[in-house]
């Protein structure tokens, strides 16, 4: 549980920027702390030290001073820091040294001291002491003076903890960023917001207020992601809408029959209109399957992975399987095959060269060919070629064909549906081939070529 | 399959009917021959449907013209009767509605609005395909109907022999040559002798002189 919180900090991008800065915030502040810590403790220590030797001087000068004046007792120095220090002036007298001066706190037995101009840590009276000891050849005045080590630590640690006060300020300052960090990360909540709120068919591209830089690739991702989403949709809709249309024309066939069928008195009217409506059923039948062929290329060439397939070997397996039904209709079929291979969906190949076949088997005079054949071009371009002898195309026509879905070019091609071009050309435009629709001179015909990007070896 | 339909769903309801695949096709039947209704679909080869319309307009062709389509927005309707279309019906139809929007159509061209006509003591209720005469039902072919509803369209009108000929049949119809002469005979033991007056070498008419 606690780990998970952790990770789910770390993975936003705001708890990195702000464990990253923490830490070397803190890592920065501590190194710095001990060192400003153990400096101005180190220039409080030599301050007390200058503050002794000071002392001793003064004292020293004072007694010089005041020759005349004897006083063996204590100098009134109460107040509050009269712990702090102790001191005693002795004068070389004969006999030895006597007292001349001393501080409230010191007795009259000598203090521990150091050499002359010697500093020396010392226990005195319970407590640790440092003494300083000043002498005055001149006038043979010795001047002891003592500062409490432990009053003085204090003192000392006060001082170098007050100069740790400024990094107390960096608290506010992590505080300043994550503030910051807020403002700066909230075009990523906006956009965020933004797309949770959306609806499946809402696909309006992102208006992102000022965008920072960093997210300009991310909006211009997205809405490209979006453009494509759209146009998937608007091409959705114009199918149903193209279909829906499609459908109604053999739909209405069909009624139209039955009624006739229904209204019929004579028998043989009856059976006539009867089998028409089945031929009908079958026309439709026909059309939907293109329809469901048509709306399942996309699903399929997005699932499905890209194969070396042999452009040849689909062409022969699909001649075989249609050359029964040319014949039926009295269409012979040519095959002329080289080895060529492209990458591609399989499946969809076939569906491909099939419709090309059929449109050409069924738009073909009785006791026509169709010629289908595969070859190497010059370029390195593997290419298919389907080429009848029917009655061909105007030329005006040639171009467009293909283009609109369930063109026909003659009304009365009872089983021509023009949306089996539409297929073709959409595999086409998958594989990235490239159609080209002529009618040649002389065999009237319709010829259409695919050239693809031959597959590596 | 459509057309093939239709053709024979019309031929049933009376109906003389010609059936032309492509535009100039079409452009070419009219010239041809004068028709009292004319059904288009938009997408003709060749010639599409609103370009044939547009040509018979610009011709001062009046012949009422139903546009029967796959195409069902309302601006495609809107751009067809604009165009000069008298009524839109979309696929699929149904055949009765389409007999009914047509009778409405060439009663109109002829100037009547009543859907039943009276000339003399012969009452033809168009909708009902009904003749009745003195108030007595007439049973008459749809043949008959047709072409006694041609002579009443044109009351005290003389109708020429081949208008009656194109009224009742499509002109792939094998006719005999003496066909309106034999339906003309079968009409007048029903309707009266004297209904149907003759024309000599011109044709024939009711009512008028």
């Amino acid at each position: 549980m606690k780990f998970d919180r952790w990770a789910q900090l770390w993975n936003s991008l705001r708890g990195r920027v702000l464990v990253l800065v923490m830490l070397n915030v803190v890592a920065l502040g501590v190194l710095a702390s001990v060192a400003s810590y153990y400096r101005a403790a180190q220039t409080a220590e030599e301050l007390f030290d200058v503050q002794l030797q000071q002392t001793a001087q003064t004292l020293l000068a004072i007694v010089d001073h005041d020759n005349d004046k004897v006083l063996v007792e204590p100098v009134d120095a109460a107040g509050k820091y009269q712990h702090l220090l102790v001191f005693q002036v002795w004068e070389l007298l004969e006999g030895g040294f006597a007292l001349r001066l001393r501080s409230p706190t010191a007795p009259t037995s000598p203090l521990p001291e150091p050499e002359a101009g010697q500093f020396m840590d010392a226990d005195w009276n319970g407590s640790r002491w440092r003494f300083y000891t000043d002498l005055d050849l001149h006038t043979d005045t010795r001047v002891v003076v003592g500062q409490n080590l432990e009053v003085r630590e204090r003192f000392v640690r006060s001082i170098a903890w007050h100069s740790l006060l400024p990094f107390l300020f960096v608290l506010p300052l992590l505080l300043w960023l994550l503030l910051t960090l807020r403002h700066a990360l909230h075009p990523l909540v906006q956009l965020a917001r933004d797309l949770s709120r959306r609806t499946p068919g809402h696909l309006a591209p992102l208006a992102l207020v000022n965008p920072p830089l960093e997210l300009r690739p991310v909006q211009a991702a997205l809405n490209g992601l979006f453009e494509r989403a759209n146009a998937a949709r608007e091409t959705e809709r114009r199918f149903i809408a193209d279909a829906s249309h499609e459908l109604r024309t053999p739909l209405a066939a069909l009624r139209i029959q039955l009624q006739v069928a229904q209204r019929s008195a004579d028998a043989a009217a009856r059976q006539a209109a009867v089998d028409k409506s089945l031929i009908g059923v079958d026309d439709m039948t026909r059309l939907v399957q293109h329809l469901l062929s048509l709306a399942r290329l996309e699903s399929q060439w997005e699932t499905k992975a890209l194969e070396t397939v042999a452009l040849d070997g689909v062409a022969t397996q699909v001649c075989a399987e249609l050359s029964t039904e040319a014949a039926g209709r009295g269409v012979c079929v040519v095959l002329d095959t080289v080895s060529a291979s492209v990458r591609g969906v399989p499946d969809l190949l076939q569906v491909l060269v099939r419709n090309l076949l059929t449109n050409s088997v069924r738009h073909n005079r009785e006791g026509g060919e169709v010629h289908v054949s595969v070859w190497m071009d010059v370029a390195g371009q593997a290419c298919l070629a389907v080429c009848d002898n029917g009655p061909g195309v105007p030329a005006d026509k040639l171009a467009s064909l293909g283009q609109h879905r369930f063109e026909r070019l003659d009304e009365s091609v009872a089983d021509g549906f023009g949306i089996g071009l539409s297929i073709v050309q959409r595999i086409a435009e998958l594989h990235g081939a490239r159609v080209e629709r002529t009618c040649p001179q002389g065999t009237g015909g319709l010829r259409t070529t695919l050239y693809f990007d031959a597959a590596k070896e | 399959m459509f057309g093939d339909g239709l053709q024979v769903g019309l031929k049933h309801m009376g109906f003389g009917v010609d059936w032309v695949r492509d535009g100039v096709a079409a452009r070419e039947a009219i010239a041809a021959r004068q028709y009292a209704a004319i059904v288009l679909d938009l997408g003709l080869p060749r010639l599409s449907g609103l370009d044939f319309l547009d040509q018979l307009r610009a011709s001062h062709g009046t012949v009422p013209v139903l546009i029967l389509t796959a195409r069902d927005t309302k601006d495609d309707k809107v751009l067809g009767l604009n165009r000069g279309a008298d009524d839109y019906m979309t696929k699929p139809v149904d055949l009765d509605e389409l007999c009914a929007r047509l009778n409405a159509l060439i009663r109109r061209s002829h100037g009547h609005g009543a859907p039943v006509l009276h000339v003399g003591e012969i009452e033809l209720d168009l909708a009902a395909r009904r003749a009745r005469l003195r108030g007595r039902n007439l049973e008459l072919s749809a043949r008959e109907f047709s072409l006694l509803t041609c002579l009443v369209q044109n009351d005290s009108k003389v109708v020429t022999r081949d208008k009656l000929e194109e009224a009742i049949y499509g002109c792939s119809d094998g006719v005999d040559s003496n066909a309106v002469e034999v339906h003309i005979h079968n009409l007048r033991q029903k309707v009266g002798r004297n209904f149907i007056k003759t024309v000599r070498g011109v044709g024939y008419l009711v009512g008028g002189v």
